[in-house]
């Protein structure tokens, strides 16, 4: 065998190992993300405008597996009775109490803000890590795993790269730095409180930061229950509208 | 006005009582909204709105919802500037009833049907509510029984059941003939004499002007034959969510029945006749066959609905003409006739649909586009236009400014001679947020056009708005 081939093969071989390594590695952080069967959580976000100026938000949300969510905002007034409920297929319905009935969102819609805040439709989505993204790479970063992931083709997002800082321990992610087209970091999210309950590891604090706009949101979980065996018919649009 | 003293004191209290009870659910909000003419400066519209919502679930098993509005409307110098409280809504939804995913609701209602945006020919089991013209897709509350039954989670069926007939609000205001009907009478009256009667010199047709009109209008009886069906199937398939709906029920606009022509004065040798006519409205019944889809298709928000109308029998305005002979005092065997005008045919339905598409651009920019064939009040398809409309809108400065600057429409009232009968409206909005429950909106409203539609009436009504809403 020529020395080139050699080469060429050792190259090929250690780029599908890192894949694959990678590509175990964000498996591990997904299991480790919705290892619970479902999860009924009240939600606290505190949005920072660039000056500080701080509002409030708070909201419940439902979560079985990694494709069924129903998030529904508390306060404020405005904002109370307003619900997102997401299902698989990228489906999304959006219910406004002064609407009176629910709508499909587009799935263009997802990458705005959600709600003021400054997490996206996406970011807020719960689907896995790996329906949407290639991991590409991984390395160790002393007790950390860090993982690059790359959107996959059918994925329509605003990001184009996510680094993933993890916990090698429990594969608990504790940052992601999200990249726009131009390679430029645009959004941070860092986790906090990153403990084990039950038989789950979970954070409870999520600092998102807009680096762009010089915002950032923090959402809190002010109390959280695992696997209480939600049914799928807290899922569906009848739920939504009921409020 | 005592009532209504006495009714507001009555909320108020009941307001204050149930504050203090921390499971109680009021909510509502205020809304100032205020619109000056641009030509000259006279008020187009002034409403102070409180909506005052009480919401209660009990568990999972049932909950009681109601929303009643305050309001004073117009020039506050008119004794009709305060409004009586309005029922806008007062149900109970009671879950699971009889059977598993049966839900029933019951009371006073606003069912939604359609899944376009805000314009839904399907929609017509709750009458328009056009009292403001530019709040689109208001209707009134209706009284009603409404049953939906989820056999499986992406199947819906609905049955409603509206015992109670209501005529739809008609535009309030500098607004108020704005969506009127246009009364076209015929010009002339046919004159003939009896055979075995002297001819006389009389022509074949004689010009009518009409001096006075007067409208009768003749409610459906209250009684439950004159309720209103509905019945709706929604099926979400491969991320596709269809419809189809039937209605059976009044339509709110009224149509002329019978005009009955009384002689004010008649010179036929000038053959010309003054004449009073006394009409009597009813309410068509229509079937309505309905079908919708929403989707979303590489990021764009698609959605269509259309409506087929069939009238439940032929609309006829029959007219009934005079006895020119009593009026002469003399029998010369004169008979005049004025053909019945046909209204509505039964094998004559009309279409009206919406196709419309939203997308969310990455810089934020969301526009939203709709083709409509066919506004609220028409009907025929003769009468039926087409409106092309569009807003793109943005969110900037942390959220707290949205801007529309680019938002309006477009209507064809004739392809043949576009240029004589087309309007366009231009409506570009500004809305500040200063808080979370505080929303400020300001813009104009600038409408042009040519010819007789219904939005060229608008043309000097061209306003500059503000609009306060505070959510609690």
């Amino acid at each position: 065998m020529k020395p080139l081939n050699v080469l060429i093969i050792s190259l090929l071989w250690a780029i599908t190992s890192v894949a694959q390594n990678a590509s175990e590695v964000l498996k591990k952080m997904d299991d480790a993300i919705y290892a619970p069967k479902d999860q009924s959580i009240s939600i606290k976000m505190t949005v920072y405008d660039k000056n500080g100026k701080t509002s409030v938000r708070e909201a419940t949300t439902m979560q079985k597996g990694n494709n069924k969510r129903i998030f529904r905002f508390t306060s404020p007034a405005s904002q109370a009775g307003i619900g997102i409920l997401s299902l698989p297929d990228d489906v999304m319905y959006l219910y406004m109490p002064a609407y009176e009935k629910e709508r499909r969102i587009a799935s263009s819609a997802k990458n705005q803000g959600f709600a003021g805040t400054d997490f996206s439709y996406d970011d807020m989505e719960s689907k896995s890590y790996a329906e949407k993204y290639d991991a590409i790479s991984v390395k160790t970063e002393g007790n950390d795993y860090v993982l690059e992931l790359k959107p996959k083709p059918t994925h329509k997002t605003d990001y184009t790269k996510l680094i993933i800082t993890l916990g090698k321990d429990n594969y608990y992610p504790k940052k992601v730095q999200y990249f726009d087209k131009t390679n430029n970091q645009i959004k941070e999210l860092n986790n906090s409180k990153i403990e084990k309950k039950g038989n789950y590891w979970v954070a409870t604090v999520f600092e998102m930061k807009d680096l762009r706009k010089g915002t950032k949101t923090v959402m809190e979980f002010t109390s959280v229950k695992y696997d209480s065996g939600l049914s799928d018919d807290e899922f569906t649009v009848r739920k939504l509208t009921q409020k | 006005m005592k009532r209504l003293a006495i009714f507001n004191i009555f909320v108020v209290c009941f307001i204050i009582v149930n504050g203090q009870n921390e499971n109680s659910g009021w909510k509502g909000y205020v809304q100032p909204d205020y619109r000056v003419n641009m030509h000259d400066g006279k008020w187009l519209w002034n409403e102070n709105r409180l909506s005052l919502q009480w919401d209660k679930k009990f568990e999972e098993k049932a909950r009681f919802v109601t929303d009643i509005w305050f309001r004073t409307l117009g020039n506050p110098n008119d004794p009709a500037w305060l409004k009586l409280p309005e029922v806008r809504e007062a149900k109970i939804e009671v879950y699971d009833f009889i059977i598993p995913k049966l839900d029933l609701t019951l009371g006073r209602q606003r069912m939604k049907w359609g899944t376009a945006d805000k314009i839904n020919p399907t929609d017509n089991i709750n009458p328009h509510d056009l009292e403001d013209i530019w709040d689109f897709g208001r209707h009134k509350p209706s009284d009603a029984l409404s049953l939906k039954y989820y056999p499986t989670e992406k199947t819906k069926m609905e049955l409603v059941y509206a015992p109670f007939f209501q005529p739809i609000q008609m535009p309030a205001g500098v607004y108020s003939n704005l969506l009127m009907p246009e009364f076209s009478f015929p010009d002339s009256m046919s004159i003939r004499q009896k055979p075995g009667y002297p001819p006389l010199p009389l022509p074949s047709k004689v010009a009518i002007i009409v001096d006075t009109l007067t409208l009768t209008y003749q409610n459906p009886a209250f009684n439950i034959n004159h309720s209103a069906y509905a019945f709706r199937f929604s099926q979400h398939i491969k991320g596709i969510d269809i419809s189809a709906s039937y209605h059976y029920g009044f339509d709110g606009i009224p149509v002329p029945s019978h005009a009955y022509i009384t002689v004010d004065s008649m010179n036929l040798l000038q053959n010309r006749t003054y004449i009073s006519v006394n009409t009597t409205l009813e309410y068509p019944k229509f079937h309505r066959i309905g079908l919708d889809f929403t989707t979303s298709v590489k990021g764009i928000g698609l959605w269509g609905e259309a409506c087929l109308t069939i009238p439940d029998k032929n609309y006829l305005l029959k007219i009934h003409t005079p006895d020119l002979n009593q009026i002469l005092g003399i029998d010369l065997g004169i008979v005049s006739e004025v053909p019945d005008s046909v209204i509505f045919k039964k094998n004559k339905p009309w279409t009206k649909f919406v196709i419309g598409a939203d997308y969310t651009f990455e810089n934020g920019i969301y526009v939203n586009m709709q083709y409509l064939h066919g506004f609220l009040h028409e009907r025929t398809s003769k009468e039926l236009n087409d409106y092309y409309l569009i807003r793109m809108e943005k969110r900037v400065l942390d959220e707290k400014i949205k801007l529309a600057p680019v938002s309006g429409g477009l209507v064809i009232n004739d392809y043949k001679d576009v240029s004589n009968n087309y309007a366009w409206m231009w409506i570009p909005e500004f809305v500040y947020y200063p808080n979370d429950n505080t929303e400020i909106a300001t813009g104009v409203k600038i409408i042009d056009g040519k010819g007789k539609g219904t939005f060229n009436s608008l043309k000097d009504l061209d306003e500059v708005y503000l609009r306060i809403k505070y959510s609690f």
